[in-house]
């Protein structure tokens, strides 16, 4: 046999064996629930069965149910709006800090150390640590009230109006660091040279910022939005630790209504269905994501050479 | 009767018995995730076993939110003996963080000049012994940032913990839910004493490895 015979031959074998546990893993965990979420969208399973192998066979009219339900329709644009909007938010703050931040200056590290601090805190420690901030005439609104001057009572909590507001910010504050450290990789991986050339021929620092390093960072700008939106679309321990979806279901968004549906209403068939709805919305949503990151990869890999 | 044992058994704070929990099932896991994804990164590098598309297509994997599956996971668990079992945690946290593992491993590998491959080869070492001689030890920094990355997200995971564990295997997000009762109220000193327990030790691993962060949570495509 030829050399590069054998070498082909030797490479198929460790393929097959560290691609085994990996494949095993998902066939045995993942695959079987699969399965099970398929099986429970046509079969009606109530906690008073037997057990999921003895439910009643539904066909359709499980999924039909979840499709007309428009707590489900409100979910769905509610989890997609707090998604965006917490995404924005954590990357206005996040890419403000990293531009002011970038250079270096004395302490820079330790400002830094100071700004990843809220990305390593448990998220369930910041929602039990926000609830107890947030009263009425808790400490936020006290500071609140004396940098305004008069009393602020705003209800953070149980105001309908203003709950999923509040889980955006507590998004915020937990993520901004993750915009913050990816656009610091990347404004220090920026290649000097255009900056400085523009510089010489006069241009603003607002120019310079818009029409050189703004279009030589935008994958990695794109980056960082896709995968902190792909993120906060599953974001769960904030929302439900407080809220419980409340007040109303002015928090509800598709996780907590999965949730409450399984294990609240013991509605595991809706949820079932619901969540093999989201599952492929997901997917279409992860593909389209996935296929963006591909191309930009490629251009993060340029900007990184240099 | 039983149905009560188990309310009572739920609200019961083990402090201990979870942090115990937590340690092991986060230790296991990210070490399982972190071999096998090495492994597995060291085979992408090199050979291309997954091709560019697979690759990405492995990030699904953390990717899709988690509460879409853990219901039927949880019936499933129930139905094998798996549910409330340390076991349990640890092969579905094994699967969720292989993404990060298999992606930031081959960040560093890819670093690695295959020259120092070739002559470990010339010298007569096979396969195994150049991965585990020659480039594991070269990205020995790497695969240590890798294991505690994986450690802080295993760590400060609650929504898969807290439906797969009913007594035996809370960990201490899940643990902490419960210093909230019906009966006493919000216990808050010792909620946030247990707050302040869990996180002081995951900031101190953050900040260790501060410059590798980036790295992890851009699944390696930022490598600066």
């Amino acid at each position: 046999m030829a050399r590069s015979e054998i070498m082909l031959q030797r490479t198929k074998r460790y393929k097959k064996m560290v691609l085994f546990p990996l494949i095993a893993s998902i066939m045995l965990i993942l695959g079987p629930a699969l399965l099970l979420q398929l099986y429970l969208s046509f079969n009606y399973y109530s906690i008073y069965s037997e057990g999921w192998w003895a439910s009643e066979w539904y066909a359709l009219d499980i999924f039909s149910e979840v499709v007309f339900d428009s707590r489900f329709h409100i979910a769905i644009i509610r989890s997609l709006g707090f998604a965006l909007a917490s995404t924005v938010g954590c990357f206005v703050i996040g890419f403000g800090l990293a531009l002011l931040m970038y250079k270096n200056f004395r302490l820079q590290w330790f400002y830094y150390i100071i700004f990843i601090i809220p990305m390593l805190t448990v998220p369930i420690v910041i929602a039990y640590t926000a609830e107890m901030i947030l009263y009425q005439k808790g400490p936020l609104n006290g500071i609140l009230s004396s940098i305004v001057g008069r009393d602020m009572l705003i209800m953070w909590i149980t105001n309908p109006d203003i709950a999923l507001l509040t889980v955006v910010l507590m998004e915020v504050w937990n993520w901004a660091p993750f915009s913050f450290i990816i656009m610091m990789a990347g404004l220090a991986s920026l290649p000097k040279e255009p900056v400085e050339a523009a510089q010489i021929l006069g241009a603003s620092r607002f120019k310079i910022f818009y029409e050189i390093q703004l279009p030589l960072l935008r994958p990695i700008i794109v980056l960082a939005l896709v995968l902190r939106f792909l993120e906060a679309m599953a974001e769960f321990p904030k929302t439900w630790a407080i809220f419980q979806g409340g007040p109303g279901t002015a928090t509800e968004t598709i996780p907590v209504l999965i949730y409450l549906n399984t294990w609240y209403y013991f509605d595991w068939s809706k949820a079932a269905a619901m969540s093999y709805i989201v599952m492929m919305m997901m997917v279409v949503i992860i593909l389209t994501a996935i296929k963006i990151l591909q191309k930009e990869n490629k251009r993060i890999a340029q900007v990184q050479a240099n | 009767m039983e149905h009560a044992e188990t309310q009572y058994a739920q609200s019961v704070q083990k402090p201990f018995t979870a942090l115990r929990n937590s340690t092991i099932i986060s230790f296991i896991s990210t070490f399982l995730s972190v071999s096998f994804g090495a492994f597995i990164a060291y085979g992408v590098s090199r050979y291309k076993v997954l091709s560019e598309t697979r690759m990405f297509q492995l990030l699904m994997l953390r990717m899709v939110p988690p509460i879409v599956l853990v219901g039927p996971l949880s019936l499933y668990y129930t139905t094998i003996g798996l549910i409330d079992s340390l076991t349990g945690l640890i092969a579905i946290y094994f699967i969720t963080t292989l993404p990060y593992a298999v992606w930031m491993t081959k960040s560093f590998i890819d670093e690695v000049p295959i020259e120092l491959e070739q002559a470990a080869e010339i010298m007569g070492a096979n396969r195994w012994t150049i991965i585990t001689e020659v480039v594991f030890p070269v990205i020995r920094s790497g695969l240590l940032a890798t294991f505690l990355f994986i450690l802080i997200l295993t760590w400060s995971e609650y929504l898969v913990a807290f439906i797969l564990s009913k007594t035996d295997a809370v960990t201490l997000p899940v643990e902490l839910a419960k210093y909230e009762g019906s009966s006493e109220g919000r216990v808050y000193g010792r909620q946030a004493a247990l707050s302040v327990g869990i996180t002081i030790p995951l900031i101190i691993v953050g900040i260790t490895i501060r410059k590798h962060l980036a790295r992890g949570f851009s699944f390696g495509m930022i490598r600066k």
